[in-house]
């Protein structure tokens, strides 16, 4: 475990209140807004900002490929561009990854990451996605994110032997605490039963399952500590998962489906912060949350809970808000995914909460600890850090 | 203690008949051979894929580079910046072996230029600008400004056409992929310093004279005596030359506006360095990438030989 002293910590943090649509800003406007407020929380002076990171992508959403060409114009630190992350919505928590990493070498001080998504600017949202799979067609790719979130979820269900309406549980549970967060995009609780009474998008998945499409923008300035409010980058996880599915035939072959990526990734964040029993020395956990799926494999594949159970203990009542050890007391991604800026977004809610500043949504702080998590691809590239104050 | 690179493969060729995965897995397997280790001993693996020319989704990305079960990034926007990812995660104590991918099959696109998907894939923002029309533009203000003539440009072409291609007919686009190996102890290129200059697409001041950013970039670096530079125009690569008047050799390995498949181009240019330097070649230097249409982005790499690698 790396000494505090040489540890890397989030100085600032910023984000924007999430909505469907933004009309009255444009890309570069999110990215100047969240900027402008993270260096300013870090109490620093834009010149003290000698590095950025675009943590961006999909681009598709964007309608533009390579952002960086013209969205970064007069942001603190462009001076000094270090690159734009892609990978996917997992870019913002590799960006901060990465930017640990320049200030813990000593080959930057202080850096800013900021992303944003306009999810308004195509008519299809889905179609845009699609491209990913399929750059020069717009036609659907028969494997998309809903479809890959479905196999996992029916191989969940006939592994665990449960039936579709678990999937409504952290639903239920996410949206209740979205009421309070003045962020989110949606901030009216839902039932289980409206929740599976809702659209089927692809079975067991409806729509009250997904998160919604989102606008949004979120900032972080990494550095050494240089405050009681800095917040200390302790460790780090990534795993680069499943193959994409169909590359391989291979009898047994299922990290993909039941989450032990996650655990892997975990295995390595848990390791770099010295943590032997997450359970016990984690605060809170803030987990990539675009479909409900991702939330119980998350929960089981950090060691929160044992595999197929975190529906059932969700039900009564662990992971709430004001349970021992909640899991996206802000409402996380259900309440509002910009999906490049997600990741950032889960790193300021868990920020908030470490230094007692997350008004309503608040949760006990015990030890000082946290776990943020982010997902990129279809479930396969997985990214787990641990926070602490 | 620094990282560096301890293997290093690359190919180019004009067009790659076929597709890319098997050219980037020989290219993988034969810089492990370099470095003498297996991708097993890998623990983080960084891609240099752009959006618009490979158009592959990331986990295809990721697994082609063999990243699988690894620490994983992509970082799309230059080489500069993929370099400065490895060799930093190295020195943080983040990795201890970083295998660096980048490929590019640009000849695949020329006939319909999807490069100005850069600036519009499909919703038709009104921009009007491709990356063709920004250089013209930019090579017509230095021209106008006296400070190249497109007798210099052509030449430059020709020349740098030469030392890669082994001909003086000037290139478009070809196709590439390399593979680099960096751990710290490294015998190959050491790299003591990364400097950087940024410009917005098309910078504020509306000045687009390249010199300026690499000056900048290269402002707290001692004049190395040879570099090589990478832009993707001539014009570019001509122009940011004269940023550093008192290099002696330049371009030994053609830069990359003749050899161009996309950001990973001048990884291409570090691999035949390394190469080499390990020949006998110069000990120190400076290899400077220009990224983006007009060059905005310059990272300026000062490279040294590792002790073992030291002629």
């Amino acid at each position: 475990m790396r000494h505090k002293d040489d540890m890397a910590a989030i100085l600032g943090v910023a984000q924007v209140p999430m909505r469907t649509r933004i009309p009255e800003m444009t890309y570069p406007d999110l990215l100047a807004t969240v900027a402008a407020r993270a260096v300013e929380d870090a109490g620093l002076a834009r010149d003290e900002i000698d590095g950025l990171i675009l943590a961006q992508a999909p681009t598709a959403t964007l309608g533009v490929d390579e952002p960086q060409y013209w969205g970064i114009a007069g942001l603190p630190g462009a001076h000094a561009f270090l690159g734009r992350v892609h990978v996917a919505a997992a870019s913002g928590l590799s960006a901060v990854r990465l930017a640990a990493s320049y200030v813990a070498s000593g080959r930057a001080k202080r850096i800013l990451v900021v992303a944003a998504d306009l999810a308004d600017e195509g008519d299809s949202l889905r179609g845009a996605l699609a491209q990913m799979h399929d750059p020069f067609t717009s036609g659907q790719a028969p494997i998309n994110a809903i479809t890959a979130a479905a196999l996992q979820s029916t191989h969940y269900m006939a592994t665990h032997g449960v039936s579709e309406r678990i999937f409504a549980s952290p639903i239920v549970k996410n949206r209740l605490n979205g009421v309070g967060n003045p962020y989110a995009q949606l901030r009216k609780p839902v039932t289980a039963e409206e929740v599976l009474d809702s659209p089927v998008l692809s079975w067991p998945i409806k729509r009250l399952e997904s998160s919604p499409r989102t606008s949004g923008a979120a900032a972080v300035v990494i550095g050494k500590a240089n405050s009681s409010r800095s917040v200390r980058i302790e460790g780090f996880g990534n795993f680069a998962g499943a193959k994409p599915i169909g590359a391989e035939m291979v009898p047994g072959w299922t990290s993909y489906l039941d989450g032990s990526d996650v655990t892997q990734a975990a295995q390595r964040a848990y390791s770099a912060a010295g943590i032997s029993n997450p359970q016990q020395e984690l605060d809170f956990a803030e987990v990539y949350t675009s479909f409900s799926i991702f939330e119980l494999l998350s929960i089981e594949g950090l060691g929160l809970c044992p595999k197929g159970e975190a529906a059932r203990r969700i039900d009564a009542g662990e992971f709430h808000r004001g349970s021992r050890l909640p899991v996206n007391a802000t409402g996380g991604a259900t309440c509002g995914n910009p999906i490049s800026a997600g990741a950032l977004v889960r790193i300021a809610d868990a920020t908030a909460q470490l230094r007692g500043e997350a008004g309503d949504c608040q949760v006990e702080i015990r030890h000082g600890r946290a776990v943020v998590t982010a997902i990129g691809g279809l479930f396969q590239t997985h990214e787990v850090g641990v926070l602490a104050i | 203690m620094k990282a560096g690179i301890s293997g290093a493969a690359y190919t180019l060729e004009r067009q790659i008949a076929g597709g890319m995965d098997a050219v980037v897995q020989d290219v993988i397997r034969r810089a492990l051979a370099d470095a003498a280790i297996q991708l097993a001993d890998v623990d983080m693996v960084i891609t240099v894929a752009s959006d618009a020319l490979d158009g592959m989704m990331v986990p295809v990305r990721s697994d082609m580079a063999g990243g699988f079960g690894k620490s994983y990034l992509n970082i799309p926007s230059s080489s500069g910046h993929a370099l400065m990812a490895a060799a930093s995660s190295i020195e943080a104590g983040d990795a201890e072996t970083v295998l660096l991918v980048g490929w590019g099959a640009a000849s695949k696109l020329a006939e319909f230029d999807s490069r100005t998907n850069q600036f519009d894939p499909f919703y038709l923002r009104p921009l009007g600008a491709s990356v063709a029309t920004l250089q013209a533009m930019q090579e017509q203000s230095l021209i106008d400004q006296g400070l190249i003539s497109r007798e210099d440009v052509e030449s430059h072409a020709s020349r740098m056409s030469e030392i890669i291609w082994g001909e003086s007919e000037p290139a478009t686009f070809c196709d590439g992929a390399v593979a680099i190996v960096l751990q710290q102890n490294a015998a190959g290129l050491i790299f003591d310093h990364i400097g950087f200059g940024s410009r917005a697409q098309i910078p504020l001041d509306g000045n687009l004279d390249p010199a300026i950013w690499v000056e900048e970039a290269t402002d707290k670096l001692e004049n190395p005596g040879f570099i090589e530079i990478c832009g993707q125009s001539p014009s570019l690569e001509l122009r940011a030359l004269a940023a550093i008047p008192g290099a002696k050799r330049t371009n030994a390995h053609g830069g990359s506006s003749q050899g161009w498949f996309g950001p990973a181009s001048p990884l291409r240019n570090l691999a035949a360095l390394n190469a080499a330097v390990g020949e006998g070649g110069p000990q120190s230097g400076l290899l400077i990438d220009l990224a983006g249409p007009l060059g905005q982005h310059v990272t300026a790499i000062q490279f040294r030989a590792g002790e073992s690698h030291a002629a």
